[in-house]
């Protein structure tokens, strides 16, 4: 089997029905990779917990040497309890243990976006 | 403004005001007052409209004239006087008042008008205390409306009847809200012709802003800070009785700011629109120059109430510099109020007795303006300061810090007076002394301020309304009548976790005027959260249709605050959208329907945070 490749993150995206999407590329190991087109999967892994959630990556497009992927998760609660998860990236099939972390590059950043308890977007200095 | 547009020549014009009251203030001093010069100075008969239910105002208004607060041609009217005189029309065939349900027996209270004759009976429920029927009754005793709130079958009140009746009991007219009877009334006092009214009640603003005749223009004055308590103009809180006001500014033809700071302020603020205008305050300057070898070389005067608005206590800090150099400078302080005693113990405290006078309220106590070197003002904010006016209009030179709002529109700085820095007392001081120490430039400044306080004279003033109101008219037929403006997220990306790209759809419902959807402009706005200027950010139209859009922009405050203060750890994002007269402004939220937001770890991963469902 071919190297999983590298996921590289381009941004996260939620909309008003309450959907959050994973957007980034992988570049793919070999010719061969991009010929058989193959899956993958996002994972999210409650903090405490072993299981992880896997949820299939969309390919929205090859390019030279890369795959655009977009892998949508439900943002609305559903029956999630309050808590923190934490986000992988795997190609179908792999080990759970060799899934990637997903970054989340700050690029120099020294304001993060965070919510107030209204709801509402505002940034504080520093990572949150 | 000039090269201006007049208004038509049978216009009609009025000032409201919700009522009276037996002791009144500046806005409603105002208010009379700008219907006499309009009489005055251009032959324009603009009676007071006032909404209060009242018999009459005969001896009211003999006391004003009496006193000066209005000229014999200046009328008021008022729904319940008008139609108490007036028999109304009734037209198609004749439906006699019936009453909504039976009054119960029992106690009601009555008003009388001057002559003693009952002007309104009050009916109660059986509690004795709910109101269910106020009528209203013609001098000759028939009844002119009925003012009834009737109930279910449980004592439930289910709404509001007013019903108009003629002489013989035949119903005129019936409406839901006093407010929509108010209106009714105003129509017909604008009998079809072009009319202009002119509001300076908050109050009666809520009456007049949604009415809409083609031939009728509403102009709404701000007397007061647009921001509670001076606060900051940028993030301050609205003034509470302001919000109704500038939260539909769209509901008016033009709203009216005393001062061209405020105004920009509120442009900086909320969007610059062009239903927005200014027009001072009148206030005649003296015929004639009083003689400057009349004003006591080294004594003031301050105008004002002894209130912590006006901050009286800087005021004496400022005289205790003065006189370190000029032991003998005084000043005399006018006005009474519940800082008297607060103000005493600082004059006894710095040894100030010989200096600062607390002189009560005096009748014409501007008449000291005459025979001052100086004034002074010190006020935490003002709306527009008439102290300062009327000093310079007596050629007395004001001293003055450059608060919000009125000191820099009033006083061109070594000119006409001069302005200081809030809470420099010491620049103040320096200012002063060099007023009671230079003869000649003290004289100089004493000409300009008395020269330039020609333009808030009466001519002036009521040349800039005719000119604003012919302005308002003038572009009526492009106002744009919007209702339900709403603001929502369609999506929010995260580039970094400190880079936002927020997609907005904006949607209302438009009832006339050019497609707003053409001429809008929206931006964002990041605002720090306790001081700076906000920064704008215009957001990219990517779809546009009848009565919505949808915008976008990015959001990276490394890159774009520069410029905000390292003090200022948080940043707070709203969307605004502006065009024509249409401002709106929201604060922009995350999708309601997200529980999970993404989030960055210190090893710069993706996590996710889960919220409990509320």
């Amino acid at each position: 089997m071919d190297k999983i490749g590298t996921f590289t993150l381009e941004k996260v995206v939620l909309n008003k029905m309450g959907e959050l999407a994973v957007i980034g590329t992988v570049d793919f190991g070999s010719r061969l990779s991009r010929l058989l087109r193959p899956k993958y999967e996002l994972g999210i892994r409650r903090r405490g917990e072993q299981s992880t959630r896997w949820v299939p990556a969309q390919i929205t497009e090859a390019t030279v040497g890369r795959f655009s992927i977009r892998a949508t998760v439900d943002a609305s609660g559903g029956d999630e309890p309050a808590g923190y998860s934490d986000v992988y990236f795997r190609r179908a099939g792999e080990a759970a243990e060799n899934a990637q972390r997903v970054h989340f590059p700050v690029g120099g950043r020294d304001w993060s976006a965070y919510p107030t308890k209204f709801g509402n977007v505002s940034f504080k200095r520093g990572i949150v | 403004m000039s090269g201006a547009q007049h208004p038509p020549t049978d216009m009609r014009y009025f000032m409201a005001l919700w009522g009276i009251a037996d002791e009144f203030g500046g806005m409603t001093t105002m208010s009379l007052y700008r219907a006499c010069i309009f009489l005055e100075e251009a032959g324009i008969v603009a009676p007071i409209l006032t909404f209060e239910p009242r018999a009459g105002y005969e001896r009211q208004i003999e006391t004003l004239r009496a006193h000066g607060k209005i000229t014999t041609d200046v009328t008021v009217l008022n729904p319940f006087t008008y139609y108490r005189q007036a028999d109304p029309e009734t037209t198609g065939e004749a439906q006699q008042f019936v009453p909504a349900m039976p009054v119960p027996a029992g106690e009601t209270d009555e008003n009388v008008d001057d002559d003693g004759n009952v002007f309104c009976k009050t009916a109660f429920q059986g509690d004795g205390k709910t109101v269910c029927l106020r009528e209203y009754l013609r001098a000759d005793g028939t009844p002119f409306l009925f003012d009834e709130f009737p109930t279910d079958a449980d004592g439930k009140k289910t709404g509001r009847i007013l019903t108009l009746v003629d002489r013989r009991g035949n119903i005129a007219g019936r409406w839901k809200t006093a407010a929509d009877f108010y209106r009714h009334w105003m129509v017909e006092l604008a009998g079809g012709q072009p009319t202009a009214i002119i509001v300076d009640s908050a109050f009666a603003s809520k009456v007049v802003a949604p009415l809409r005749e083609a031939d009728i223009v509403k102009l709404m004055v701000l007397h007061n800070a647009h921001v509670a308590s001076g606060g900051d103009p940028v993030r301050g809180k609205i003034a509470a009785g302001q919000q109704p006001i500038l939260t539909s500014i769209n509901d008016w033809d033009g709203i009216v700011f005393l001062t061209d700071e405020q105004r920009h302020d509120y442009e900086a603020r909320f969007g610059r629109t062009s239903n927005l205008f200014t027009v001072s305050n009148p206030k005649e300057r003296a015929k004639t120059m009083p003689g400057f070898e009349q004003r006591a070389p080294q004594r003031g005067v301050l105008l004002g109430r002894l209130a912590p608005q006006k901050n009286l206590q800087q005021a004496i800090r400022v005289m205790a510099k003065v006189r370190e150099s000029l032991p003998g400078a005084t000043l005399d302080i006018y006005g009474k109020g519940p800082d008297e005693d607060e103000l005493r113990t600082l004059i006894g405290s710095l040894g100030l007795e010989e200096t600062v006078h607390l002189r009560g309220h005096i009748p014409h106590a501007a008449d000291q303006f005459d025979v001052a070197r100086f004034s002074l003002l010190t006020s935490r904010n003002e709306g527009q300061p008439l102290a300062l006016m009327e000093s310079q209009g007596r050629g007395c030179p004001p001293v003055s810090y450059a608060i919000r709002y009125g000191p820099r529109d009033i006083i061109e700085d070594g000119i006409s007076g001069y302005l200081v820095d809030a809470g420099d007392t010491e620049s103040a001081a320096a200012r002063i002394v060099e007023l009671c120490t230079d003869d000649d430039g003290a004289a100089r400044m004493s000409r300009g301020a008395w020269d330039r306080a020609e333009r808030f004279g009466k001519k002036a003033i009521v040349d800039r309304w005719l000119d604003t109101i012919g302005a308002v008219w003038g572009q009526r037929s492009r106002r744009t009548e919007i209702r339900d403006m709403r603001m929502q997220v369609e999506e929010i990306a995260w580039l970094h976790p400190g880079t936002l790209e927020v997609t907005a759809h904006i949607g209302w419902k438009q009832k006339t005027g050019p497609a707003l959807e053409r001429d809008v402009a929206v931006d964002f706005m990041v605002v720090p959260r306790s001081a700076g200027a906000a920064i704008r950010l215009p957001a990219a139209k990517v779809e546009s249709s009848g009565g919505s859009i949808v915008a976008t922009a990015r959001i990276d405050p490394a890159t774009m605050a520069t410029d905000v203060d390292d003090d200022q750890e948080f940043l707070d994002v709203f969307c605004r959208v502006v065009g024509g007269d249409v401002a709106a402004m929201f604060r922009v939220g995350f999708p309601p329907a997200a529980l999970t937001l993404p989030f960055v770890t210190t090893e710069q991963a993706l996590s996710l945070r889960t919220d409990a469902r509320p």
